[in-house]
């Protein structure tokens, strides 16, 4: 039994008790929808509104938060640069940065967020596949036009006619790859080393795997692992003794530095390749000499001397004391293929905004990461670059056309 | 064959890290019954603090391993005081949340601090590729098994032979026991979590040395694998542990050389429930028998 | 119909968040039958809700089966999986038995992951959109109702004899093998009901989204709320579901601040701890906190609430742990317990 030391106490502290609890619960409660209150004022849709208002989700936090982060910067900085020169048909732009953890769930209640409270007119985002397959959906019943940046699964734009993305999608990169590794490296056999469990890597290798094989190559080892691995020596063993001549390694810089460092260690003399998940300056300070020599496809080069890529990289340097990531130039292109479709639509509406970017990318457009148009599906077609990796430098090697 | 024995000499290498892991997991549970799911998390401090010696005090290997082993054992020590020990009576869930928590604590309170980003880890020492016959040896797999071995064997001459060791067994035994005894089991039980974690450090080194690149998350996986090791080997047992861990690198490895690297952590998971129903003290365990 | 109702006052974002409030109890309520009621210890909940989900996908998907039809061949599938899981209870206990669940819901990951039919590593994409707020709601109270009865009836008595005292309840005549695994199976039936709803509430599925930070977030909410009872669990549910919302802005972050103060206040009062002077200093450091935010304002959250956001969770956990182990619930219990014995007195 357990005594009940207030007992003696009566009344007063009673009502006091009573208070403390009606008091908890009342705040829990009206916390409940403190946050997601309505806005005041958010019934006046008719008036055309004074500021444009552009919803960003990403993921700040999580595991990839470090491409939500670069994301978020490019985001920054264009709309700065919007604005600065007078912002869009007159408006000033105010945008909303949300994040979604890379949790699919989250990137639901953002994206409704996004629309219904901050009542946004179109949104970049979101990052990975199946972020934006969560979200899109949401967006396209609601009709607001939504660009991801980074999302290269080919279902994304599937989902409807609001979808848009600024990437190529994996087969694209896979088969870039596979080209370039036959035709030009002269590479016979290779293998594959991927994350079984991120689409993004297994899309990129079951390209190229199809791809080298149609050209006449031959894949000799087909090793996976998972996202949580950090020792590779025994899938890494496996490959040695195949003896391919090229390994394909599309995962992002932290995996592959490791994979490189581990297969210099076993004595694997191979090339390898890769994505556009290479292009990090840390890819030299991780990976150090064991990545040395290897060719990777991507959306940009920073060598190109095309002065819109100059400026860009100049400017984000300037601004953040950082190179910027293909996220970042992804973002950055994202936004302003959004603000031509506005310009395009010449009135802030998002079914009008819609048919404006479809109507920019139909015609053409052509960022820092290079000119593209849009299928019939809203797929970018666009160049590819493919580099190499010499002496702590992204060298240009090749721009392959689709 | 050639490759069959290559793979087991990584497995080695691999297996000595998660025994040095189980051992501290085996010890905590020993004394005190619960899975301090934030063991795996202290390897991951350990790596960041010898990473920041190296970095501001530029030391070398040996003091950048000490200093590790001293700041987390007292790290170990504050944790267990703070977290742990208002638990010590409470139902087993209870103190196993609370592990979780701590373990979610370090995690993110590092991602915040020190950014989620991967860290490339100091080369203390240029790789040599070594030339045994067939099989190709690194200088840093040696030294990660004499660096293992060694303190294997300063872990039992502890536990064995000294004053300490003997009021951790007899508190492991019967806490209320030693206690009648004049023991003083807190501080035994906090001298275990000294040792424990001082042990996880060094794992934490010896993986940052391996990988040669460390993040916030990278302790979860090891220590979850540490953990079923030293259940295989049967828990609160030193040669268990260590046993343990060199049968889950060995299998882990040679799974994925057969070609099933995406089952790896399924078969490591599978392994711990087929040794659980089958002989659940483990292979080293003493048999526990039930009190009322 | 309701979500009509709704509408005509709330924003489909609030009635979106209402939808996954009610999946997550149903969730919640589940995990509390093995964790809180039987005394059992499963960190492997997401992996039931995934099983769920998928089958319940996969017929509606391929074969058009009737969303409800679908939704309980996946509950059903999931309950098979709670049986081989519940078996190995035979034979092991609490921190073996958690860890064996983390394994299984591991293992179940990583087959979903490497299953092309259903999407793999890319995911489960163009799942109807069956489910809404109307069917989650009516889900959730039927599902509701079915536990608590369940929790009131003879098993779930025995139930809770193995979570007291399992040897004594063997003593008894209980068969607590049977009650275990029964336990699971259940537990695991309603997982997979919301693992259903969940996959065609968002219309899409990934099998990286129940790992063991899924688990424990569902963990999370009986902890919180209370364990050992279901209207801890759906408080538990209802506080975690908005909680991440609210901290998004300014506004929530303060009304955050001030709630965790009351309830801090609430628990040592009701631990006989309280005088003028900690109310005071409470009131001092929530007010710095509160001044805090609005001062450094907007950017600092912005920067630093997601991150900080897992930090609060695990800090929480911990306090919670250590100074009110009953949850929200047994607080508001404790807090409410004079009242009624009071007014049972009037009345006598």
């Amino acid at each position: 039994m357990k005594l009940n030391f207030s007992e003696r106490k009566g009344v007063f502290i009673l009502s006091k008790r009573l208070l403390v609890l009606i008091t908890v619960f009342a705040l829990v409660f009206s916390l409940s929808f403190a946050g997601c209150a309505k806005k005041e004022g958010a019934k006046e849709e008719t008036k055309e509104p004074e500021v444009i208002k552009i919803g960003v989700v990403t993921p700040l936090t999580g595991d990839v938060a470090t491409f939500g982060q670069s994301t978020k910067k490019a985001v920054e900085m264009a709309v700065e640069e919007i604005n600065a020169a007078g912002g869009v048909l007159g408006k000033k732009i105010e945008v909303v940065i949300e994040d979604d953890r890379n949790d699919p769930k989250e990137t639901a209640n953002v994206v409704r967020k996004l629309i219904d409270q901050d009542k946004v007119v179109a949104i970049i985002g979101s990052l990975t596949s199946k972020c934006s397959l969560a979200g899109m959906p949401i967006a396209n019943a609601k009709k607001i036009p939504m660009i991801s940046n980074a999302s290269t699964n080919p279902k994304v734009t599937l989902t409807g006619p609001y979808a848009f993305r600024v990437c190529f999608i994996d087969d694209f990169q896979g088969q870039v790859m596979a080209k370039f590794a036959y035709e030009e490296l002269g590479a016979k056999k290779a293998a594959v080393l991927y994350d079984i469990g991120n689409d993004y890597t297994k899309g990129l290798a079951e390209y190229f795997v199809k791809s080298f094989k149609e050209l006449g190559g031959e894949i000799v080892a087909e090793e996976t692992y998972q996202q949580a691995d950090n020792d590779f020596n025994a899938q890494l063993t496996s490959i040695k003794g195949k003896n391919p001549d090229v390994i394909f390694l599309p995962d992002y810089y932290q995996k592959v530095s490791l994979i490189a460092k581990q297969a210099r260690g076993l004595g694997i003399k191979a090339t390898f390749l890769g994505g556009d998940g290479w292009d990090s300056p840390e890819l030299f300070k991780l990976g150090g000499e064991a990545i040395e020599g290897g060719y990777f496809s991507n959306h940009y080069s920073q060598q190109d001397p095309d002065p819109k890529t100059q400026e860009f990289i100049k400017k984000f340097e300037e601004k953040y004391g950082e190179k910027p990531d293909a996220l970042a130039a992804l973002g950055y292109d994202a936004f302003y293929y959004l603000v031509e479709g506005i310009k395009k639509a010449g009135k802030v509406d998002s079914v009008a905004i819609r048919d404006g970017i479809e109507a920019v990318g139909k015609a053409g457009f052509s960022g820092v990461t290079g000119k593209f148009t849009i299928d019939e599906n809203r797929n970018p077609i666009k160049a590819a670059v493919v580099l190499k990796v010499e002496g702590g430098q992204f060298k240009f090697v090749k721009r392959v056309e689709p | 064959m050639e490759q069959v024995v290559q793979q087991i000499v990584n497995g080695l290498a691999l297996g000595f890290i998660y025994a040095l892991i189980a051992l501290g997991y085996s010890l905590v549970y020993g004394i005190i019954r619960l899975i301090n799911f934030a063991h795996g998390d202290i390897i991951m401090v350990g790596a960041y603090v010898a990473l920041f010696s190296y970095l501001i005090l530029g030391v070398g290997f040996v003091p950048a391993l000490l200093i590790a082993m001293v700041t987390c054992s007292l790290l170990g020590v504050t944790i267990e005081r703070v977290a742990y020990k208002p638990l010590r009576e409470a139902p087993r869930i209870a103190a196993l949340i609370t592990a979780i928590g701590v373990s979610f604590l370090l995690e993110y309170g590092f991602q915040l601090f020190f950014g989620p980003q991967q860290r490339a880890f100091p080369e203390f020492f240029k790789t040599h590729h070594y030339k045994l016959g067939i099989l190709s040896v690194t200088n840093e797999q040696i030294l990660i098994l004499s660096i293992a071995v060694v303190l294997m064997l300063l872990l039992n001459f502890i536990v064995m032979k000294t004053k300490t060791g003997m009021a951790m067994r007899a508190v492991s035994f019967d806490k209320d026991a030693a206690r009648l005894m004049g023991i003083n089991v807190d501080n035994t039980i906090s001298a275990t979590f000294a040792l424990g974690t001082a042990l996880a450090a060094a794992a934490g080194m010896l993986l940052g040395l391996y990988y040669q690149q460390i993040d916030p998350l990278m302790g979860f996986t090891p220590g979850l694998k540490a953990f079923i090791s030293a259940v295989i080997g049967g828990i609160g047992s030193i040669p268990g542990a260590m046993i343990g861990g060199l049968v889950l690198g060995i299998t882990e490895v040679l799974v994925v050389s057969l070609g099933y690297s995406t089952l790896k952590d399924g078969v490591a998971f599978l392994l711990l429930i087929l040794v659980l129903l089958i002989r659940p003290r483990g292979i080293f365990g003493e048999k526990v028998v039930e009190k009322v | 119909m309701i979500e009509q109702l709704l509408s005509n006052f709330m924003s489909s974002y609030q009635i979106q968040i209402l939808s996954f409030i009610g999946i997550f109890t149903i969730l919640a309520i589940s995990l509390d039958i093995i964790n809180g009621y039987t005394g059992q210890f499963s960190i492997g909940h997401a992996g039931f809700m995934a099983v769920g989900g998928y089958v319940a996908a996969y017929l509606t998907f391929y074969h058009q089966v009737p969303f409800i039809l679908a939704t309980l061949a996946g509950a059903l599938s999931a309950a098979f999986f709670g049986l081989l899981i519940g078996i190995p209870t035979l034979r092991l206990r609490g921190d073996y038995l958690a860890i064996a669940t983390l394994g299984f819901a591991e293992i179940i990951r990583v087959v979903l992951l490497n299953l092309d039919v259903v999407g793999g590593a890319r995911g489960f994409a163009g799942i109807s959109n069956l489910s809404n707020f109307d069917t989650v709601l009516i889900i959730t109270i039927i599902s509701f109702i079915v536990l608590y009865n369940f929790t009131r009836s003879a098993y779930g008595r025995a139930l809770q004899s193995i979570r007291e005292d399992e040897i004594a309840a063997e003593c008894m005549g209980v068969p607590t093998t049977y009650f275990k695994v029964l336990a699971f199976v259940v537990a695991a039936f309603f997982a997979g009901i919301a693992g259903s709803l969940y996959g065609h509430y968002l219309m899409f599925l990934h099998p990286n989204d129940f790992g063991l930070l899924r688990s424990i977030e569902i963990l999370l909410m009986i902890v919180l709320g209370g364990m050992g009872n279901l209207w801890g669990a759906l408080l538990g549910a209802i506080v975690l579901s908005i909680l991440p919302e609210s901290l998004r802005n300014y506004q929530g972050i303060v009304y955050t601040i001030a709630v965790v103060y009351l309830v801090g206040v609430a628990i040592s009062y009701q631990k006989g701890k309280q005088n003028i002077a900690r109310w005071l200093a409470g009131i001092l450091i929530a007010g710095l906190a509160v001044g805090f935010i609005l001062i450094y304002g907007k950017e600092l959250i912005i920067r630093y609430a997601g991150q900080m956001r897992m930090i609060i969770y695990s800090i929480l956990l911990i306090l919670m742990m250590i100074f009110q182990p009953s949850g929200l619930i047994g607080l508001a219990r404790d807090l409410a317990k004079p009242l009624k014995e009071r007014l049972r007195g009037v009345k006598a």
